[in-house]
């Protein structure tokens, strides 16, 4: 390997995370092009994993597991969108009622090409038992609404929301919360979902009048990238 | 051509889709990388809500490990440690340093991968040997504990530009002694 000590010390401290964020990017931008300095960072990965060894290894709790296996499980229970427009809910008006909001915050439904996730936002709420998915596909401008788990609220709708960093809420949309949703996003804020988090309110029927959330919040958690 | 490891085989599964394949790499790594998100958040709650954040990429970033060059251990350990990085930062409101797992993405055409084999391990711990005791230990609580440049000043009660110093030296030295 032939790269310079300058270039292996920063393919070592990008490795252990010492790196700031610029220069992380920067590092990892220079990996994409220059096999060298891929090279420099597997052979630090490879060799600090030795390391490993002296993680004390701990069995975690079952249910850990068995969360993972209703996820999985819920995945593989999705509807491709292909295939909801043989179904009556796609006539429905709430199905017709969600989409009209969507279209309202300036998103289109759209048939999804390869969706490949680069951020998901786990939701839970501690008050109702709703659980919800939220997957973004940057490159594709692709965003996915994954109901796992809870139902209807008699007294509204479920309404999702995103912020970026400390910036004010921008709504995605009422939530359909028995079908798996896919839509388009042409908005500018995707680059700055390694700094945000989504939320999940309940607003009046159809979603909140006023455009910022007005009722209680029932989830938040921050965006992480896959 | 190199035989396929058992963890290699279940993560091509795992890349279709298979959920068994799923269960059996949960089964046989996730006391390791539990081991790792607990050292480095020092919180079992939320090392085990890491921990199945960690699983979730590894169930949608499968497909993309063959090309990363990292071996499959490494590139499991590595998906946990950054995670758990990650979270550790988040909490203590430094939104710097950010490890967001590039080798996940990596497409481009790796050397070949090294396994851990007992020698290079013991050529990692005994060229930390050969660095002052402190210096070792600050390699160390970067790698297993995730710790920044700013924790390790604090930890050993330097500036911040003398631990980069000291770290950066160490690095250098190590790799000189490990070789290439």
């Amino acid at each position: 390997m032939n790269s310079s000590p300058e270039q292996h010390v920063i393919a070592a401290e990008y490795t252990l995370g010492l790196l700031s964020s610029a220069d992380a990017q920067a590092f990892e931008q220079k990996m994409q092009t220059d096999p060298v300095a891929k090279a420099a960072y597997i052979y630090w990965a490879e060799h600090f994993a030795n390391l490993s060894d002296q993680w004390d290894e701990s069995i975690p709790p079952e249910h850990i597991k068995h969360q993972l296996e209703n996820y999985l499980k819920a995945q593989s229970d999705v509807i491709p969108l292909t295939k909801l427009d043989q179904k009556e809910k796609y006539r429905s008006p709430l199905w017709a009622m969600a989409a009209a909001v969507v279209l309202a915050v300036g998103i289109w439904l759209a048939i999804p090409a390869q969706f490949e996730a680069n951020y998901q936002t786990h939701l839970v709420s501690e008050t109702t038992d709703l659980v919800v998915d939220v997957f973004v596909d940057v490159d594709d401008k692709q965003l996915r609404i994954e109901p796992l788990q809870g139902s209807a609220s008699l007294e509204g709708d479920y309404e999702l929301w995103v912020a970026i960093g400390d910036g004010a809420p921008m709504s995605l949309g009422v939530l359909d919360i028995n079908n798996v949703q896919e839509i388009s996003l042409d908005v500018s804020w995707l680059a700055g979902l390694s700094n945000a988090h989504m939320a999940i309110s309940l607003e009046p029927k159809g979603g909140s009048p006023t455009g910022q959330p007005t009722g209680p919040v029932l989830a938040v958690a921050d965006t992480v990238a896959l | 051509m190199r035989e396929l490891s058992e963890i290699e085989q279940m993560l091509i599964d795992i890349a279709k889709g298979n959920q068994q394949a799923f269960s059996e790499l949960y089964d046989c790594t996730s006391a390791k990388l539990y081991g790792v998100c607990l050292r480095v958040l020092e919180d079992e709650a939320t090392a085990q809500d890491v921990l199945q954040e960690a699983y979730i990429k590894i169930w949608h970033k499968a497909a993309q490990y063959q090309s990363n060059g990292l071996s499959p251990m490494t590139w499991l350990i590595t998906i946990a440690r950054n995670s758990a990085i990650d979270r550790r930062r988040s909490q203590a409101s430094k939104p710097t340093e950010s490890m967001e797992d590039y080798e996940l993405e990596s497409q481009q055409d790796g050397p070949e991968q090294c396994a851990h084999s007992s020698q290079t391990q013991r050529q990692l711990e005994d060229c930390l040997n050969t660095l002052e005791p402190d210096r070792a230990d600050a390699v160390k609580g970067a790698y297993l504990e995730g710790l920044s440049y700013a924790d390790l000043a604090e930890q050993f009660s330097v500036p911040l530009n003398t631990m980069r110093t000291w770290l950066r030296r160490s690095l250098l030295k190590l790799q000189g002694c490990m070789g290439q």
